[in-house]
């Protein structure tokens, strides 16, 4: 019951509430969905997209010989 | 916010044929006695916008109690059970919304209707911004049932009544979709896992490897370092010769392989039975070559050209008779001979870059070659040496391995397997040397500067691609059969014969970078899956932290309402908090102070029945506001006989509705607050009568004129002498209003200014008298002579008039109503 035509009304809410890391990295990615299934594919694509980065920064860090 | 401009009843409760009510106040009074019809005018108000009444969910009982308790007893068939109301939306334009009745309560069943707004069907009125609560109270109508919902609920129904206040259903929604996420991340799979916890648990290797799913970020480099060193040991271990530290991994590999097949083949010859590697079809794509034959064949087109101009220049006749030697533009020698057309071919490659494309293309052509000659390489090792083992031979095979396995077992299955092997690996034998033809060819054409045939090294090329593909699926095909088995072979044997580690190092030497590709992502998926259920944990506590901040949002509403409704009291009601830091659970808590000591108690467990339904009140009023709602219907909401509670609610609660946008009506009972709101407040006030059941409630504009003041006193002539008192009382104040209204509407007829003003303070005593000089009929004159006498206290004050006489007054004064108010030009009667 409110006037927000976001699947997630409280997200502001909650977004002021979290500190800087990966879940307002999460939270801040769903501003633009539409629906609550556009907001379950943002977050199923974030695992495997954090995955990679992690690899790739494994990757790029300074290696233990 | 959207408002009610007016509102049409028919049939519904206590109304039958249509009654009306225009709303141009921010706040309505419905005035009139009890079982009149008040009720009924809000919960038609109430049907309208949530298409049912909560009475039945509020006052209990059996469900078929309240069946047929909607339409009218009285209202004749055919008769429609029906709703009208304008309703101005949010941007200002009036809607007509109607809502009929389609079946009532019955057989324990809901009712139905239909709602539509300009004529077009809707589920509901939120288009025009009408937005309805949470059930069972959804439409912001309060009635006498309802005020203490809240209250008097278990605590988790009480929950319900607030739940859209603190509503964080989407935020649990978003947390469980996160934690799907999470626990949907994959758990790490190495796909040598099984060889490097193998390796690891190993005594000699496990030292040297070092805790490889531990989480150490190994390079390649390392790890090729440390599996050379655990080869080494290995095969150290298998022959008793350690090879030297110079010797690369691949050779250390292979030869701990050969070192573990001897050992095994003594007891299986496993090496038989394995297909080579799959092989891959040439890479590379012949664009270079493309480019080639496009610019040569472009290049012979522009000789052509040229010969014509030079056969044409040979035929000039200062050039045929020539007697000495002239350079020529075109030619030396006079002759055009091959080696001249070659010669012009170079000039004219040299200005269209064909040297250069010739030397793309042959690059082009020499990795071809290379890789055909792997693809011919490839396919002699494809087909497993078990294809040519003849009958007797696999007999011998199928003995060997069930004395491995201790079980009977056929490999005949196999064996065909390998031998289709075999067949796709000869086609592809064939198309890779038909394809190296084609390329030798190309390639010496392309030394002489001529065109090649594409098309059939391309042709070729694709069947190379073919035949690899056809070789790959026999190949996934027999490792589907006999692998399993295969498998299972290898691991007796290796039990057996004690090489599963040095076997398991062998294949973890075969690729350091997968592997070390392969802990990388086992570490940032361990990583990743970490990081999500921080995330996880982080907005599970902010969604509380968004929960409390809501719920202290509606506490401070209540409160604040609260203070309006009941300021200055030693208990008071203190705030609404979940119980224990839990969702499920409201209380609502009230302080006392008195003598420097305060206390903290359940309010429900102190409170006074006033101050009960005060908060029943507040909780309503903070619902509403917190919802954005436009309007509210309060049916009776302060207690009979309530006086001080009565005057804040006029004084300090209306006005602050009216200040927040709201529209407000207010039904009442009580002649006090009619009389106290006609004073401090601009209304529309209207009386409801039901004088007639069957005909069913009329709604009289007006709550202090002549009419609803006789309609009020008419409740009061009964035989009780209390009663009559009243009734005499209510008849004085009647009789005066309309002797003022009659005094107003001759003054007016005769083109005076005339006010009902004009006659403040004036009492029956001196209005009658009056009254009696402006009026024609001999008949009324002697009727409002005999008026105050009559009303009078006798001579013992306590012995009210008799009913008789209280009717007879009413009756004349009723038809002087009538004569000279209601109905002026039916004539004198």
């Amino acid at each position: 019951m409110t006037e927000s035509d976001h699947p997630i009304p409280n997200l502001p809410a909650l977004t002021a509430e979290l500190p800087a890391g990966l879940a307002r990295e999460l939270v801040d990615a769903l501003s633009d969905a539409r629906t609550m299934d556009d907001v379950s594919q943002i977050l199923a694509s974030k695992p495997h997209a954090r995955v990679a980065a992690l690899e790739e920064s494994q990757v790029a860090a300074p290696e233990v010989d | 916010l959207p408002r009610l401009k007016w509102i049409e009843i028919c049939g519904l409760r206590s109304f039958g044929i249509e009654q009306s009510m225009i709303f141009d106040a921010e706040i309505a009074l419905i005035w009139g006695g009890n079982s009149q019809g008040k009720t009924s005018v809000a919960e038609a108000i109430e049907f309208l916008l949530s298409g049912t009444v909560v009475r039945p969910a509020m006052l209990g009982g059996a469900k078929n109690e309240y069946d047929r308790s909607l339409r009218n007893a009285y209202l004749p068939d055919g008769e429609r059970t029906a709703i009208r109301a304008g309703i101005e939306d949010q941007d200002g334009k009036e809607r007509l919304v109607e809502r009929e009745l389609r079946t009532d309560f019955g057989r324990g069943q809901e009712c139905s209707s239909f709602l539509t707004v300009d004529g077009v069907e809707v589920d509901d009125l939120a288009s025009i911004g009408m937005i309805l609560a949470e059930p069972p109270l959804r439409a912001p109508v309060l009635f006498q049932h309802s005020i203490r919902y809240a209250l008097s609920a278990a605590p988790t129904e009480r929950l319900t009544y607030f739940k859209a206040l603190f509503e964080i259903g989407d935020l649990d929604a978003l947390a469980n979709a996160l934690k799907d996420v999470t626990y949907g991340l994959a758990d790490p799979v190495v796909g040598l896992e099984a060889e490097i916890r193998e390796c690891s648990s190993d005594s000699v290797i496990g030292p040297l490897l070092g805790d490889l799913l531990g989480g150490e970020a190994v390079t390649e480099a390392a790890l090729s370092e440390r599996l050379s060193n655990a080869c080494r040991a290995g095969i150290s271990a298998l022959c008793g010769k350690m090879p030297s530290a110079d010797v690369p991994l691949d050779e250390l590999r292979d030869q701990l392989h050969a070192e573990v097949e001897k050992v095994q083949r003594g007891r299986f010859d496993l090496t038989a039975w394995r297909p080579g590697p799959a092989v891959a079809p040439p890479k590379t794509a012949i664009e270079e070559c493309r480019e080639y034959v496009e610019a040569a064949a472009g290049v012979d087109r522009e000789v052509e050209q040229l010969r014509i101009v030079y056969d044409a220049v040979l035929k000039v006749p200062a050039y045929e008779h020539l007697e000495d030697d002239i350079r020529c533009p075109v030619c030396d020698d006079g002759t055009l001979t091959p080696a001249r057309l070659n010669a012009l071919r170079e000039e004219v490659a040299a200005g269209t870059m064909l040297r250069e494309r010739q030397s793309a293309a042959r690059r082009e052509l020499q990795a071809l070659v290379i890789q055909l000659r792997s693809v011919n390489d490839g396919a002699t090792r494809l087909a497993p040496r078990a294809s040519l083992l003849e009958d007797e031979k696999l007999a011998e095979t199928e003995a060997s391995a069930a004395a491995v396995i201790g079980e009977a077992i056929a490999l005949s299955g196999g064996r065909d397997g390998a031998r289709e092997i075999a067949v796709t690996s000869d086609t592809l034998l064939d198309t890779a040397s038909e394809a190296l033809k084609a390329t030798d060819a190309a390639i010496e054409q392309l030394g002489a500067l001529a065109v090649f045939d594409l098309e059939a090294l391309v042709a070729a090329l694709g069947s190379v691609g073919d035949a690899c593909q056809a070789s790959e699926a026999a190949r996934d095909r027999y490792l589907a059969t006999v692998g399993p088995l295969l498998s299972r072979i290898a691991d007796a044997v290796n039990k057996e014969v004690g090489t599963s580690t040095w076997d398991a190092l062998a294949r973890l030497s075969e690729s350091p970078g997968r592997v070390v590709a392969e802990l990388h992502r086992r570490e940032a998926t361990v990583r990743a899956k970490r990081d999500f259920a921080h995330a996880h944990a982080a907005i599970e506590q902010a969604k509380l932290a968004v929960f409390r901040k809501k719920f202290a949002s509606m506490s401070d509403e209540i409160l604040n309402w609260w203070n309006l409704l009941r300021p200055d009291e030693p208990v008071v009601f203190e705030r609404a908090e979940p119980r224990a830091g839990g969702r499920r659970f409201v209380d609502l808590k009230a302080k006392l102070s008195a003598g420097g000591i305060v206390e903290e108690r359940d309010a429900l467990g102190i409170f006074s029945d006033s101050q009960l339904n005060a908060l029943g009140l507040a909780a309503f009023l903070a619902r509403a506001i917190l919802q954005g709602t436009p309007l509210v219907v309060l049916d009776d909401p302060v207690q009979a006989g309530d006086d001080e509670h009565r005057d804040t609610f006029i004084d300090v609660v209306l006005p602050a509705l009216v200040d927040m946008g709201l529209q407000v009506i207010v039904t009442t009972h009580d002649s006090h607050m009619r009389a106290l709101l006609n004073n401090v407040h601009q209304i529309d006030g209207f009386t409801v009568t039901l004088d007639e059941p069957e005909k069913g409630t009329v709604v009289i504009k007006g709550t202090d004129t002549a009419e609803a003041l006789l309609d009020e006193a008419k409740g009061f002539i009964k035989e009780t002498p209390s009663l009559r008192t009243t009734g005499a009382q209510k008849l004085r104040v009647a009789a005066e209003r309309l002797a003022k209204e009659i005094l107003v509407q001759k003054r007016q007829a005769a083109g005076e200014r005339a006010s009902l003003g004009d006659y403040k303070k004036w009492s029956l005593e001196k209005l009658g008298p009056t009254l009696c000089e402006v009026l024609d009929s001999e008949k009324e004159i002697g009727n409002w002579r005999n008026v105050s006498p009559r009303l009078s206290p006798g001579a013992h004050d306590d012995v009210p008039p008799a009913k008789n006489t209280l009717k007879m007054v009413r009756d004349q004064l009723v038809g002087s109503h009538k004569r000279h108010i209601k109905d002026p030009n039916a004539g004198t009667g």
